[in-house]
């Protein structure tokens, strides 16, 4: 009886566990999304990331905005771009982001291989070594 | 309680594969005769099985980036018709699901009672519907992308497991229910080896049949349970150890077998045999195909469900292609509902159907060229190994592709897992392909051919074996089928891939 109770227990612990999200933000929308998270700091920086409206399979721009409170652009950060479908096991693409004007900054090698379902994952690194990441999800369409 | 088995008369036994005995290699025969050799394939399973149910449940919900999705769908599927081509049914050899024997023989002694496996459940047409089903979940639910109904999934495996073999007799689940394990029975009549006796006149000899049956040896003979046929230690030819050695629990007996249909390759009947004459012999990988093997066991429902799957496997690999979603358009036009789940009822039961029929046409035809008249039962029954050999050959060629696309992904994925956990590692994500982009197509097309080449082959011998005078004259409307489904293969795998998780639209 008391093996039985154990497994029902693990049974219903097992069945409470929905898919668990993202840890850090998570951003909604197709072509412009935004996601704020909380700084290490204690300062709130603002990230955008910012594709083509209806991308298509072929290179693309992908822009991400670091931003302070008041909209002021956060310069000095490192910015990395992934690219992932939806199925295990395609090649992502990765491509940095350098920054064009203050706060803003742009990939200049992205390219969507498939069309398709795809998850934009944006790493930042702020000067200070505050790690922020930023998911989008969008689809691709053919050529 | 074991069903009831019709032995063999003396000196009926099919005839066997002769070629090669792998456990003539050094140190195998030895490895496998020892009583625990089994867990050792088992239990890295059952830890990547593990490591697929956790991160599934509690990882990043990203497929790429996932244990589960990755191990499963890209891994598991690759590895498995790989081993299929090269070796045998080794994924069952290793199956951790068997690991819930234990738990279901204590689940069984505290029921009381074991159930019989209903009679009409005693067929594969069961396993066809389940196999259905895997595969319209996995268009249906994106199973692909979704780390969580992947784990639920291997879950759901070893409650079934469990479940099944614990009201009735043990090896129910892997004849009668198992998804897995029928695709893998299947599609090992195309393997190059097959579990054979090594001298039928020992087996002649044999009033036990422990390879079937199971026997227990002890060099005290008190200490026998009586379950199992008692063998004095003295009498095992090169003695595996004290204690029982079970039989074969999908019922089959070495010297009867005639192909690896229902083999879990187990290894069971190694070990049970007292005399030491158990063989994985190597064979041509047509030998299956041409002995008509399906006729004695299972018949029409195998193959009506192996000449199904032909079409399934086709519709996995077009439903990410995007004429697959042109079509979808088209028929929720025609239909007027945007319902994807009834879209994809009907496109699944459009292709099964259309395939049947078109298969059985092939066949029928074959046979009336022949001068066989139009017997559609014996057409499928005589043809249906061309269909097995070409519908390996896709699946095949499917999952190798996914395979050779992000083999190496599982090492970032790994380290995935543990950074997710709060450990100090950095994975490289640039890391996923096996060979260069550039390859992939023509791999996955060579496969598909190599193995149109074998269906070709069994067509020719099948027309000179059943057809004497009018063999060139038969074996054509199926050389022709053969050609047609092989270049259709081609161009789906030639098709630009599209991966979306709605079938009308985008997803997001």
């Amino acid at each position: 009886m008391l093996r039985a109770f154990l497994a029902l227990l693990v049974i219903g612990t097992l069945a409470a566990c929905g898919p668990s999200g993202n840890q850090d933000s998570e951003s909604e929308g197709a072509s412009s999304t935004a996601g704020s998270v909380e700084t290490s700091n204690a300062s709130s920086v603002l990230l955008r990331t910012e594709t083509a409206t209806d991308p298509v399979v072929g290179p693309s721009t992908v822009t991400v905005f670091v931003l302070n409170p008041d909209g002021s652009g956060v310069s000095g950060a490192t910015v990395e771009v992934t690219g992932d479908m939806t199925h295990a096991g395609m090649v992502p693409v990765i491509d940095t982001a350098t920054e064009v004007r203050p706060g803003e900054y742009a990939t200049g090698a992205f390219e969507f291989t498939m069309a398709g379902d795809w998850i934009l994952t944006t790493d930042v690194t702020l000067a200070d070594g505050t790690s922020l990441t930023d998911e989008v999800e969008l689809n691709v369409a053919r050529e | 309680m074991a069903e009831r088995i019709t032995l063999p008369t003396h000196g009926s036994y099919p005839p066997q594969p002769r070629g090669f005995d792998l456990l003539r290699l050094p140190g195998l025969r030895h490895f496998l005769r020892w009583k625990h050799a089994r867990l050792v394939f088992q239990l890295p399973l059952l830890l990547l099985a593990l490591f697929v149910i956790v991160d599934g449940l509690t990882g990043r919900q990203l497929a790429p980036r996932n244990f589960a999705t990755t191990a499963t769908w890209l891994h598991y599927r690759g590895l498995v018709v790989v081993a299929l081509a090269v070796a045998g049914n080794a994924f069952c050899a290793g199956c951790p699901l068997m690991l819930t024997r234990r738990p279901a023989n204590f689940l069984k002694r505290m029921l009381g009672r074991e159930f019989r496996w209903p009679k009409a459940l005693k067929s594969k047409w069961l396993v066809g519907f389940l196999l259905l089903a895997v595969f319209f979940s996995y268009e249906a639910f994106n199973l692909w992308a979704s780390p969580w109904l992947t784990a639920w999934l291997a879950i759901a495996y070893f409650a079934g497991a469990l479940a099944i073999d614990a009201f009735f007799p043990k090896g129910t689940f892997c004849k009668y229910v198992c998804p897995l394990g029928n695709f893998n029975f299947m599609f090992a009549s195309i393997s190059p080896t097959q579990v054979t006796a090594t001298d039928t006149s020992i087996c002649d000899s044999c009033s036990e049949k422990p390879c079937l049956h199971g026997r227990e040896s002890y060099a005290d003979p008190t200490r026998a349970s009586g379950d199992l046929a008692f063998i004095p230690l003295s009498s095992v030819t090169h003695a595996n150890g004290e204690g029982q050695f079970p039989g074969c629990e999908t019922n089959l007996m070495v010297p009867t077998m005639t192909g690896n249909m229902d083999c879990t390759s187990c290894m069971n009947c190694v070990r049970a045999c007292p005399y030491d004459n158990v063989s994985i012999t190597v064979r041509s990988p047509a030998r299956e195909l041409l002995a008509r093997a399906w006729d004695r066991r299972w018949g029409l429902p195998l193959m009506t469900v192996a000449t199904a799957m032909l079409y399934w496997g086709l519709l996995n690999a077009m439903a990410m292609v995007p004429p697959f979603y042109d079509v979808a358009e088209w028929l929720s036009r025609t239909l007027t509902t945007r319902n994807e789940t009834l879209l994809l009822g009907v496109i699944f039961a459009g292709i099964t159907v259309l395939g049947l029929v078109v298969s059985l046409a092939a066949a029928v035809a074959s046979d009336a060229v022949g001068g066989k008249g139009v017997h559609p039962r014996a057409a499928i029954m005589r043809w249906g190994y061309v269909f097995v050999a070409l519908g390996f050959g896709f699946w095949a060629a499917h999952y190798l592709f996914h395979f050779l696309t992000g083999a190496a992904s599982i090492w970032p994925v790994t380290q995935h897992f543990f950074e997710w956990r709060g450990f100090d590692v950095d994975p490289n994500w640039r890391i996923a392909r096996f060979i260069p982009s550039s390859w992939l197509f023509p791999t996955a097309a060579a496969v598909s051919g190599a193995y149109a080449l074998l269906a070709s082959y069994v067509t020719i011998r099948i027309a000179l074996r059943d057809f004497g005078r009018k063999a060139a004259l038969a074996m054509w409307p199926m050389l022709l089928f053969v050609l047609a489904i092989t270049a259709f293969q081609v161009v789906v795998l030639a098709l630009p891939m599209e991966m979306r998780g709605t079938i009308l639209g985008p997803t997001l």
